[in-house]
């Protein structure tokens, strides 16, 4: 336990030094389109992808649905409204040619994810993870694609699923998040340029965690990338998300489009760690992130599971849901978001309940410190045909500090009357025999509250994958670093 | 807005406009309506209430309402009788240190009718109403009742309540609605209620509006410091009933209670609004309410409770829990949790379930008839919000009233 201990604050000292350690630029040419939001640019858009007529036409119609669109303002998030038509709405790194493995690469990206600590090479021998990594929405690499291959896995850029399995994408694309869904989802079905998509095909475990590496690089730009995973019957993926982006005064926006299809028996685990540029600690500058991020169940017995940890963004907008339509069907959330100094979450989930003896669980975790706001917002909506549903929703909120403001907005619906649903919520401070009894023990307060967010926030870490769930500690201890007075 | 549902509004407010004029803060009230859009779902405030029916109405004036003996079962009481929207003139004989004035003119609202179409509607056009003012330190030995009784087809009833205590001084009130034969009735009552220091008021409300009738309920309570404050809402029928009960805690050391039990069956509609914030540090506030759903009958519970910036130790706990007794049952509840302090401790429940069959079949095993075994276990589940009723008349004649809707 000792060992350990020391451990985490050898870790704690290393990134205190640095404020965020990820905001660096990487000098890499880039292709990229004028600015401003319009056909042509869609136009330009596909045709640099050389993208199939169909692809151009699902594009077209979600601009035009989009111009027809408001931006939302109902979620607890104060923001200058970004200007669309100041953005560049694509940004390839340079020189783009065909890559065949990963010693084609250009060397400066691959310094890039060194500096990342994703160093390709390192993560394919050691942990065994196939990365796809995203750079500006253009997806740069894909490792392990071939032991993938063998088992029939699909795992890809989006554009080469465009390109290689138009059935999959035509089928699947829009089917969860509909392209009219909402204002950023609408604008990403538009304007995406690049993602992961991934398929499993039936009966297949899937023998390695899939990972997608998320960055935003040039100034200017928006990151609108798209992800599918399709889980065919009784097969099982999990998932990986990671995302940073270098400093900037100026916001970035991040609008990405998550749909999971999970067919009969199949399970698909998605974990996130969003770690996107908070802004600078008087609130200059960050990312937006504004994502629609939806499973579903399609088939009995499936299961999705979404696991977040959320420090990062200046203004975090997302409620990654699960619509469970199988019957027997499960859904989980758990989350944990932290947000310090001038940041702003409105985050949580949704469980729509149709099929029969469909089950979700919500764990939430908030932790706000500094100025900041941090609100959960969730729907549980039990339908009048899902027989025997059952919902656990626990959603707690830590606040460091009196500047800071926690909120909690459960929405629950219930239409028929074997559900039972279960909501609680607790708003509180660090207990301060909590922190004494630590520093009656030689562990001073700082350290002491870091062990003590870490414990509270235990519940959800122990959802995610070892790798993550290491690098998830260390951000916790540094997001909440200085926040206490 | 569009023009239809512009026309709309016009149509709906022109029943209501008063051919003199307004004035004071009734014609600022005035000028709010023609800003406000009618209150529809896409507004959060109104997201599970639908109200197009009480839009369509057409709703007359009763200006000379009979006002017959009313019967209640709440004993003695200084009783004054509303009907129509209309307050009785009578004598009602006030202790000294207790005075009930017709008002004329509304002065310093509580209620911020800028924002809400229907507090900005009675604040406009109130048909009649009245202010109840307690002298320091006076306590009365029984409650104050308020009957506010609905008759006759289409009638529309604008009352208005005031209720003030002043320091030290101590009530329990009754607010009764009842209906005597009325159809598509609208009452849209304002009450306003203000604690002062070290003031004890207890507010028990019993709503069986009729299951043809609108009732749309606003009570604005202001709290001064180390004063108490308890309301109990037992909301029993109405077509579409709806309570605001909007509390502001601006005083350190005060206690605010909310209670409620809501029973409905039919398609009858209940939605429970409340919002307690607190602004002082050093309170406790606790909510319970209870629901019990029947056949096509739809209930909201949507519960907030604000901490300002700097009022540290605040206790605030908030629970709501449901049965559903049918398939076509639908419960929509959202507790709400707002803090912008970090020395609170708040939280707040939500459930959601049917009668437990356990429970049922234990019964049952020991001879008791399915129906005695139902109406125990419901007994058992609003028990204790029904025990916390401090006025035995009030808590006696509910309790009865809860056993007559689900009993044998």
């Amino acid at each position: 336990m000792a060992d350990k201990l020391a451990q985490q604050d050898v870790a704690l000292d290393k990134h205190i030094k640095s404020d965020y350690k990820y905001g660096f630029t990487t000098n890499i040419e880039s292709d990229n389109a004028p600015k401003g939001l319009n056909a042509d640019i869609i136009r330009f858009i596909s045709a640099k992808k050389n993208e199939p007529e169909w692809m151009l036409e699902f594009r077209l119609k979600a601009l035009e649905k989009f111009f027809t669109l408001e931006e939302p303002n109902w979620a607890h998030v104060d923001y200058e409204k970004p200007d669309l038509q100041d953005l560049i709405f694509y940004a390839a790194p340079k020189p783009k040619k065909k890559l065949n493995s990963l010693d084609e690469v250009d060397p400066e990206l691959l310094d890039t994810f060194k500096k990342l600590g994703i160093s390709i090479e390192e993560q394919k021998r050691l942990s065994g993870v196939a990365v796809d990594i995203v750079m500006d929405s253009v997806s740069v690499a894909t490792t392990f694609k071939e032991t993938l291959a063998e088992k029939g896995i699909i795992f890809c850029s989006f554009s080469e699923a465009v390109k290689n399995h138009p059935k999959l994408v035509q089928k699947y694309m829009g089917s969860v998040v509909p392209v009219n869904d909402n204002y950023y989802a609408t604008l990403n079905s538009a304007v995406f340029t690049d993602g992961s998509f991934c398929y499993i095909p039936k009966g297949v475990r899937c023998p390695m965690e899939l990972s997608t590496y998320f960055r935003i690089n040039e100034a200017n730009t928006g990151q609108f990338e798209r992800t599918l995973i399709i889980a065919d019957e009784g097969s099982y993926v999990s998932y990986l998300e990671g995302c940073t982006a270098p400093m900037r005064d100026e916001n970035q926006l991040h609008a990405a489009v998550v749909e999971i299809i999970a067919h009969k028996d199949a399970e698909v685990k998605y974990s996130t760690v969003q770690n996107w540029y908070p802004g600078n600690s008087d609130g200059i500058g960050g990312v937006f992130n504004f994502v629609t991020k939806r499973g579903l169940c399609e088939g009995s017995h499936s299961k999705i599971s979404w696991t977040q940890v959320e420090t990062g963004s200046a203004v975090t907008w997302k409620y990654p849901s699960c619509v469970l339509k199988g019957d027997y069907s499960v859904g989980e959330f758990y989350s944990v978001a932290v947000t310090n100094n001038y940041q702003q979450a409105d985050t949580g989930t949704k469980m729509i309940h149709i099929g029969k003896n469909t089950k979700s669980t919500i764990i939430s975790k908030g932790i706000s410190a500094g100025k900041s706001s941090n609100s959960y917002r969730g729907l549980v909506k039990i339908n009048k045909s899902a027989t025997n549903a059952r919902n656990f929703s626990q959603c707690d909120s830590l606040l460091l500090g009196d500047t800071c403001g926690a909120h909690t907005f459960p929405y629950i619906e219930t239409s028929n009357k074997t559900a039972k649903v279960e909501h609680e919520a607790t708003t509180s401070k660090i207990g301060e025999d909590q922190i004494f009894y630590c520093n009656q023990r030689g562990i001073n307060t700082e350290k002491a509250i870091g062990l003590i967010v870490n414990g509270y926030c235990k519940d959800v870490l122990n959802q995610l994958p070892m790798e993550f769930a290491v690098e998830a500690q260390k951000l916790l201890d540094i997001s909440l670093e200085g926040s206490v007075g | 807005m569009d023009v239809v549902s512009m026309d709309k509004k016009e149509l709906f407010l022109e029943q209501f406009r008063v051919s003199e004029g307004v004035h004071g803060v009734s014609k600022s009230a005035e000028l709010a309506l023609l800003e406000l859009p009618f209150p529809n779902t896409r507004e959060e405030y109104w997201k599970y209430t639908r109200l197009t029916k009480i839009q369509n109405g057409n709703f007359l004036l009763d200006e000379n309402p009979s006002f017959e003996p009313i019967l209640t079962e709440f004993g003695d009481a200084f009783t004054f009788n509303c009907v129509n929207g209309f307050f009785e003139d009578s004598d009602v004989k006030l202790p000294i240190g207790v005075q009930s004035k017709v008002i004329e003119e509304i002065r310093d609202p509580l209620v911020e009718y800028q924002y809400e179409f229907f507090s900005a509607l009675n604040t406009a056009y109130f048909t009649s109403g009245i202010r109840i003012k307690l002298e320091p330190k006076m306590k009365l030995d029984k409650p104050i009742l308020i009957n506010f009784v609905s008759t006759g087809n289409a009638i529309q009833a604008q009352p208005r309540l005031e209720i003030v205590l002043g320091e030290g001084a101590s009530a329990a009130v009754i607010i009764n609605f009842q209906n005597q034969n009325a159809t598509e009735h609208i009452t849209n009552v304002v009450s306003e209620m203000k604690v002062s220091k070290n003031a004890s008021l207890q507010v028990h409300q019993l709503q069986q509006s009729g299951d043809d009738n609108y009732l749309i309920n606003t009570t604005e309570v202001l709290q001064k410091r180390d004063s108490k404050f308890s309301i109990h809402t037992m909301s029993l029928e109405g077509k579409i009933l709806r309570n605001n009960l909007n509390i502001a805690v601006d005083g350190q050391n005060c206690e605010t209670r909310l209670n409620g039990v809501y029973l409905v069956s039919g398609t009858q509609h209940v939605d429970n609004h409340t919002y307690v914030d607190h602004k002082k540090p050093n309170c406790n506030s606790s909510e319970n309410y209870k629901g019990i759903i029947d056949d096509k009958a739809t209930a909201v519970f949507n519960g907030k409770v604000m901490v300002q910036p700097d009022a540290q130790k605040i206790n605030a706990f908030q629970s709501n829990q449901n049965i559903l007794l049918s398939d076509d049952a639908t419960i929509n509840s959202k507790p709400e949790l707002e803090i912008y302090a970090d020395d609170v401790q708040c939280s707040h429940g939500s459930t959601t379930g049917q009668l437990d069959e356990e429970a049922l079949f234990y019964l049952r095993s020991r001879g008791v008839s399915e129906k005695s075994a139902k109406k125990m276990l419901i007994r058992a589940f609003v028990f204790d919000v029904l025990e916390e009723i401090e006025l035995e008349v009030f808590k006696y004649h509910v309790e009865g009233l809860v056993e007559e809707k689900f009993g044998v």
